[in-house]
């Protein structure tokens, strides 16, 4: 081959990259036979052996205090705030934070691991090809089991159960999936009953044109509630950034966001307040205490933002003491925290008037 | 062809691509209504806010375009000048760290949850702060070459403040500020509007003032040190002003824009192509084509897909090939 045809051909291979729509990897979440708990090894340790549990992750991490917060030996997150702390009575004061294990950014060393010396080493996520084999490689080298718990809303109920029965507190884990069971079948009555089918579009990071597309786990709180996200067809499972025009085109009838950051930039931009549904004052700031309600980390904290989205889409059929009862009760049953009335405002959980200072 | 003709023909192109560009969106409005928009502003110069179209063609589309005329043409200048300044072509304006430094600083503004303003006023500091950081460096150290030292310590500050921003990385939540910083890191003029461009626009204007004035100086830079001294130069001035006036250039653009590469490294050398290596008509035909490459590749990076393309991808991906192209058929050899 000549140096010239060798270039057409390199310069042709370049060019025709596919650039868009790269096919994701198929996500054991997504697709059928799913499973809500992964045990690596296959067997995992006996239950009641079960006395010292390592969180591996954010996600793990509301996980295990919701279930098993008195065998917690560390916390992913390496500081706790106050602020965040007084929501979660269960978690002792000196619990140490331990660092992320797997995933993208790993801070805990496998020497570590050896040296708090777990009975059971518990993360959470999409239990694809390469986080398992991740897992049974730490596994293989620590001779410490681990277990991926399913971080689908869908699949909530039965990885509670399950993963309450692995680390040996069965009537927690029953307890905590019979209300994720109720409240799930609750909210979709409600669902049910209001045709309202809003346009919902997530404005995540300060500028507020990062979004979650379709099927991506960060927008699950939304495609649940029975409402459609507007970047839903955009692309596969993940995020993007989108332009400003992209918005306007869309002109989705509420807008929901987590950052405060987005939040008060909006209430003084004069192309976010052109937008319908800032004007209709249809744009809400998600509560993000203890964790964030809608995502970050995308764990079991999601069912308060189930809860909180399905009150925005379908308020007219979602009275307000219905509201205040479940989420209540889930702060109780989950985080050991008694909500006040004070409390409720604090954690600004209400839907009413906040599309406007 | 003659310099001037060139310039001439780059200047219809981009406006021409401009004008492409501006009929071109998500939002879907026709020619016709573009044309009667533009009819009723160029009348009595107002916009009609209320006009759902109005807003995105003037307010979200020209803006956009803009945006690219402004951040195509200053990287390529400040390439253009670091180039010539360093008498090396593979010399792109993060040489000196600029890059590193703003991305630590938008990195960290991200990290700590600061409004979309502050993290621009991070990146535009951290910019300016890593080049001081490298300059001094290179003024202490005891090398009789000072590009020598400004080439060393440049890398040096820059894969320092590149390991900040990877310690930063693994510390951020990865659920939410992670995917922000990725993004900030790949670049894109999604996020901006006129205010951010108005806002660029003085620190570019003050930094091409020293280019456009010292253009023929830099011609002599080309020489050797001593040969441009006995001509009469002041070599270590002005290259210091060179620097100063890139650096500003880059740190600016790049506080709104997020880091796109390649156009910085690639256009110059299109340019150089294009008229030869004579710095009083680089610099024009450089400016031209970095605005013009600019303005075609975030018009596809905002109408190919629904989402925005990330610039910086795509500005390897059309960059690259064309880059090596010319680097095999053109050039010296010939």
């Amino acid at each position: 081959m000549d140096r010239r045809a060798f270039l057409s051909l390199s310069g042709a291979l370049l060019t025709s990259l596919p650039l868009l729509h790269w096919p994701a990897p198929a996500r054991a979440g997504t697709g059928g036979g799913t499973r809500a708990v992964t045990p690596i090894p296959a067997h995992g340790p006996p239950p009641e052996t079960v006395r010292r549990i390592l969180s591996a992750g954010p996600v793990a991490d509301v996980l295990l205090v919701s279930l098993a917060p008195e065998k917690l030996i560390g916390l992913s997150s390496l500081d706790m705030p106050p602020w965040r702390r007084k929501y979660l009575p269960r978690i002792p004061r000196d619990l140490p934070g331990t660092g992320r294990l797997a995933g993208r950014g790993s801070t805990l060393s496998l020497e570590r691991i050896v040296a708090l010396r777990p009975d059971i080493v518990v993360d959470a996520g999409d239990a694809d090809t390469h986080f398992i084999s991740t897992l049974e490689q730490i596994a293989g080298r620590t001779g410490i089991p681990c277990v991926i718990a399913s971080g689908r809303l869908p699949d909530m109920a039965a990885m509670l159960r399950d993963l309450g029965e692995r680390l040996g507190v069965p009537e927690r884990g029953q307890a905590l999936a019979d209300f994720t069971q109720s409240t799930l079948a609750h909210l979709a009555g409600i669902r049910e009953r209001s045709r309202e089918r809003p346009r919902v579009y997530l404005a995540r990071s300060a500028s507020g044109l990062e979004t979650a597309l379709g099927g991506s786990i960060h927008a699950e709180a939304i495609e649940h509630c029975g409402a459609i996200n507007v970047a839903a067809h955009a692309g596969q499972a993940r995020l993007a950034r989108v332009s400003m025009e992209q918005l306007v085109a869309w002109a989705p009838d509420i807008i929901v966001t987590q950052s405060e950051a987005f939040f008060q930039a909006a209430q003084t931009n004069p192309l976010f307040q052109a937008l319908p549904a800032v004007k209709q004052n249809r744009l809400y700031l998600s509560p993000s205490l203890p964790w964030g309600w809608l995502e970050s980390p995308p764990g079991i904290n999601r069912l308060l933002g189930l809860i909180w989205m399905t009150r925005i889409a379908h308020g007219a059929e979602f009275p307000d003491d219905d509201y205040t009862a479940l989420l209540t009760a889930f702060f109780r049953l989950f985080y050991g925290c008694i909500l006040t009335d004070r409390d409720l405002a604090d954690l600004n959980a209400g839907v009413g008037a906040r599309g406007h200072e | 062809m003659s310099n001037r003709s060139r310039i001439l023909l780059l200047l219809g192109l981009l406006i021409l691509a401009s004008l492409v560009s501006l009929l071109v969106g998500q939002h879907d409005i026709s020619p016709a209504t573009i044309v009667r928009s533009m009819g009723r502003s160029l009348a009595d110069l107002g916009v009609d806010m209320s006009s759902g179209d109005d807003v995105v063609l003037w307010k979200i589309r020209l803006p956009r375009i803009l945006a690219a005329v402004v951040v195509g043409a200053a990287l390529s200048v400040a390439g253009t000048a670091y180039q010539g300044m360093f008498r090396n072509p593979l010399v792109s304006p993060d040489i000196l760290g600029v890059s590193a430094g703003a991305g630590l600083g938008a990195v960290l503004a991200i990290y700590l949850d600061f409004s979309v303003r502050v993290t621009q006023l991070f990146a535009f500091s951290g910019g300016l702060l890593a080049v001081t950081l490298v300059c001094a460096v290179a003024w202490c150290a005891r090398t009789r070459s000072l590009i020598l030292a400004l080439v060393l310590s440049g890398v040096a500050v820059g894969s320092l403040f590149a390991s900040g921003i990877s310690l930063i990385k693994i510390l951020s939540d990865p659920h939410s500020q992670l995917s922000s910083i990725t993004f900030w890191l790949l670049g894109g003029l999604n996020t901006i509007g006129a205010d951010d461009v108005l806002g660029a626009l003085p620190w570019i204007t003050l930094a091409l003032a020293p280019l456009v004035l010292l253009r023929w100086r830099m011609n002599l830079l080309s020489f050797e040190d001593d040969e441009a001294r006995a001509m009469g130069v002041d070599v270590t001035r002005t290259r210091i002003a060179f620097i100063v006036a890139a650096t500003l250039m880059t740190s600016a653009v790049v506080a709104i824009s997020g880091v796109i590469g390649w156009v910085g490294l690639v256009v110059p050398h299109m340019a150089r192509f294009l008229t030869g290596p004579d710095f009083r008509i680089l610099l024009p035909v450089s400016m031209l084509s970095g605005a013009l490459f600019l303005v075609v590749t975030d018009t596809a990076a905002r109408t190919v897909a629904p989402v925005e393309i990330p610039l910086g991808i795509l500005t390897a991906f059309i960059g690259v090939p064309f880059f090596l192209v010319l680097l095999v058929r053109g050039g010296d050899r010939r």
